[in-house]
C-alpha cells in the first residue's frame, strides 16, 4: 500500500468525523488539528485508520505527529514492516 | 418562588415530526403502530412497534429556515457519525426553541440562566452491544470517541454546546417514569430560581438486543399475535390487553419562570403546578395501588387543588393487565367512580411506550389536546376493564381540560404525577 494510499484512507475519515469540509483543500502538510479535528476526533480517525490498514499502533506513537505527513509516515511503516 | 410555564415543546414520534402532526393525528385517532422494522432486527420477538423509521438532522435542517450560527453548531452531527437518537433529539429541541420564539441571541442573552435536564439511564445500550463487537474483535479498535458518547449525559453535553446552555445539567434516570421526573425536576429548578429558563429533553430508546430479549421473557412485551394487524396491538384498559408495545419518541419541553417572561405571558402555552414522586418500596415490576394513589394525591394537593378539580388524566396505560387494571383503581379511589367530570385517556395506545421519553411526551400530548379543546381516543378500546371510569372511546371529543394529571409509573415502584393547568381559560 502506498502512502498515497493511506493519505486517501485518512481523507475518507476526516470527512466522517468533519462532514462538509472540503476536501480537495486538505494536504499531508496541514495537520489535523488545523483543519478542525479536536483531540476525540483526532483519535478516532487514527483510529478507523488502523482499522482499514489492518494495523494496531499504540495511540502513543502519533504524539509527536506534527502533521498527516507523519501520520502517514507511521502507518506506512507499520503495513509494510 | 416563581411560576412555571411551558413556552415550547417539540416531539418526533410514530405520529410526526413535529407537533402539529402529532396534534392532529392524535385527533384524528391515527395508529402508529405497525409491523416493527427497526427492533425486529435486534429481536425478532418484537414484531409490532411504534416506529418513526428513517430520519437525518442532515435532511431535516435542509426543510427549515434555520439561524446559521445553528447550522453551524451541529456541524459534528451533519455527517455519518451520529446516531438517529442525538439527530431525533437535536430537532426536537430546535422544535421546542423555536415554538418558544427564543433566537440564538436570546439564547445567549439567558445563557447562564437556562438549565437542561435530560430524561433517562441506559441510553447508550445498543450502542454499548456495538463497541463490545469491535472489542472482542480488536481491543485496538474500540472507538475512543466511546469515552465520550457512553455517558448518559453525552446528551446534555451535546445539547449545551449546540443551545449554549450554561446552567445547570443533569440526567434524571427513574425507569418509565422518567419523562415525568425529569419534568418535575425541572420544574423545582425553574421553580425554585435555580434557573430562568430548564429545556427538559428525552431521548429514544437505544435498547441492545439483550433488553428487549428480557422484556420478552419477563411477559412484559405484547403484540405476538398481531402481526397481520398491528394497529390492534396497543389496547389500554381493553380486556384484550396482553403486554406493553414499544415506541420509538423523543421530546423537549421548555420551562420559564415569571422573572424571564416578565409581563408578557404570551408565549405561555400552558402552566406546570406541580409534580410527585412516591416510591413503593419494591424493586419489583408490579404496580401498587397505593403508590400511584399517593402520587396522584400529592399531586393535586401541591398544585393547590381537590381531587374535583381535574378533569383530564393522561394515564400510564401501558396495555399490561396487571398495570391497567391497577391504575384504574387508583384513578377511582382518589376521583371517585362514575366521575362523569373527568376524562381518562392513553397516548400510549397510539405511539407506543416510549420509555424514558414517554412521561415527556404525553406531557406534551397534555397540552396539545388542552389547548386544541379535544381529547384523543383510546385506541382499540372495545371492553373496557372497568365500566365505572369515565374512559374516553375510540374516537376523539371535544373537550376542555382546564386541570390536566399526566401519570407516568417505572419497575422499582416507582409513582409519578405532574398537574398541567390551562393558560387559555
Amino acid at each position: 500500500m502506498s502512502k498515497e494510499e493511506i493519505f486517501e484512507i485518512i481523507k475518507e475519515n476526516i470527512l466522517d468525523i468533519i462532514p462538509e469540509l472540503d476536501l480537495s483543500e486538505v494536504t499531508m502538510k496541514d495537520s489535523l488539528k488545523e483543519i478542525g479535528a479536536n483531540s476525540v476526533d483526532r483519535a478516532d480517525i487514527i483510529m478507523f485508520t488502523m482499522e482499514s490498514l489492518n494495523i494496531r499502533i499504540p495511540m502513543v506513537k502519533f504524539g509527536n505527529a506534527a502533521n498527516i505527513g507523519d501520520i502517514v509516515d507511521i502507518m506506512y511503516e507499520a503495513k509494510n514492516e | 418562588m416563581s411560576n412555571v410555564y411551558i413556552t415550547g415543546m417539540g416531539s418526533i414520534n410514530a405520529l410526526g415530526l413535529n407537533c402539529q402532526e402529532f396534534s392532529d393525528l392524535l385527533k384524528n385517532g391515527v395508529n402508529g403502530i405497525k409491523r416493527s422494522s427497526y427492533f425486529s432486527k435486534l429481536s425478532a420477538d418484537v414484531k409490532v412497534a411504534a416506529e418513526i423509521g428513517e430520519f437525518k438532522l442532515s435532511e431535516y435542517i435542509k426543510s427549515k429556515p434555520i439561524d446559521k450560527r445553528l447550522l453551524e453548531a451541529v456541524r459534528p452531527f451533519r455527517g455519518s457519525r451520529t446516531t438517529m437518537a442525538i439527530d431525533t433529539l437535536i430537532a426536537s429541541v430546535m422544535q421546542a426553541y423555536d415554538m418558544a420564539k427564543i433566537s440564538c441571541e436570546d439564547m445567549e442573552l439567558h445563557s447562564d440562566r437556562t438549565s437542561i435536564v435530560v430524561a433517562g439511564s441506559n441510553l447508550s445500550q445498543n450502542r454499548n452491544d456495538e463497541i463490545r463487537n469491535r472489542y472482542c474483535n480488536s481491543k485496538e479498535y474500540v472507538t475512543p470517541n466511546y469515552a465520550i458518547q457512553f455517558f448518559d449525559t453525552n446528551y446534555v453535553g451535546i445539547l449545551s454546546e449546540i443551545f449554549k446552555i450554561k446552567g445547570e445539567g443533569m440526567t434524571v434516570g427513574n425507569a418509565s417514569a422518567s419523562g415525568n421526573a425529569a419534568l418535575i425536576n425541572a420544574y423545582r429548578m425553574v421553580k425554585s430560581g435555580v434557573c430562568d429558563r430548564c429545556v427538559v429533553a428525552a431521548p429514544i430508546v437505544d435498547f441492545s438486543p439483550y433488553e428487549l430479549q428480557s422484556f420478552k421473557n419477563l411477559g412484559a412485551l405484547g403484540g405476538d399475535d398481531y402481526e397481520n394487524n398491528p394497529e390492534q396491538a396497543c389496547r389500554p384498559f381493553d380486556a384484550a390487553h396482553n403486554g406493553f408495545i414499544l415506541g420509538q419518541g423523543c421530546g423537549c419541553i421548555i420551562l420559564e419562570s415569571d422573572r424571564i417572561l416578565g409581563n408578557n405571558r404570551s408565549k405561555a402555552l400552558a402552566q406546570v403546578l406541580s409534580g410527585s414522586i412516591k416510591l413503593d418500596g419494591n424493586r419489583l415490576s408490579d404496580a401498587r395501588l397505593d403508590g400511584e394513589y399517593s402520587a396522584m394525591k400529592n399531586a393535586v394537593e401541591y398544585a393547590g387543588l381537590k381531587a374535583e378539580d381535574i378533569d383530564y388524566i393522561n394515564a400510564h396505560g401501558t396495555s399490561t393487565p396487571l398495570g391497567d387494571d391497577v391504575e384504574l383503581s387508583a384513578i377511582k379511589e382518589l376521583f371517585g367512580a362514575d366521575n362523569n367530570n373527568l376524562r381518562v385517556n392513553s397516548t400510549k395506545g397510539m405511539i407506543g411506550h416510549c420509555m424514558f421519553s414517554a412521561g415527556l411526551i404525553e406531557a406534551i400530548a397534555c397540552v396539545l389536546q388542552m389547548n386544541g379543546n379535544f381529547v384523543h381516543g383510546n385506541a382499540n378500546l372495545s371492553k373496557p376493564v372497568a365500566e365505572d371510569v369515565r374512559l374516553v372511546g375510540n374516537k376523539a371529543e371535544n373537550y376542555t381540560i382546564k386541570y390536566a394529571l399526566n401519570n407516568s409509573f417505572g419497575f422499582g415502584g416507582i409513582n409519578t404525577s405532574v398537574v398541567i393547568k390551562n393558560v387559555n381559560i
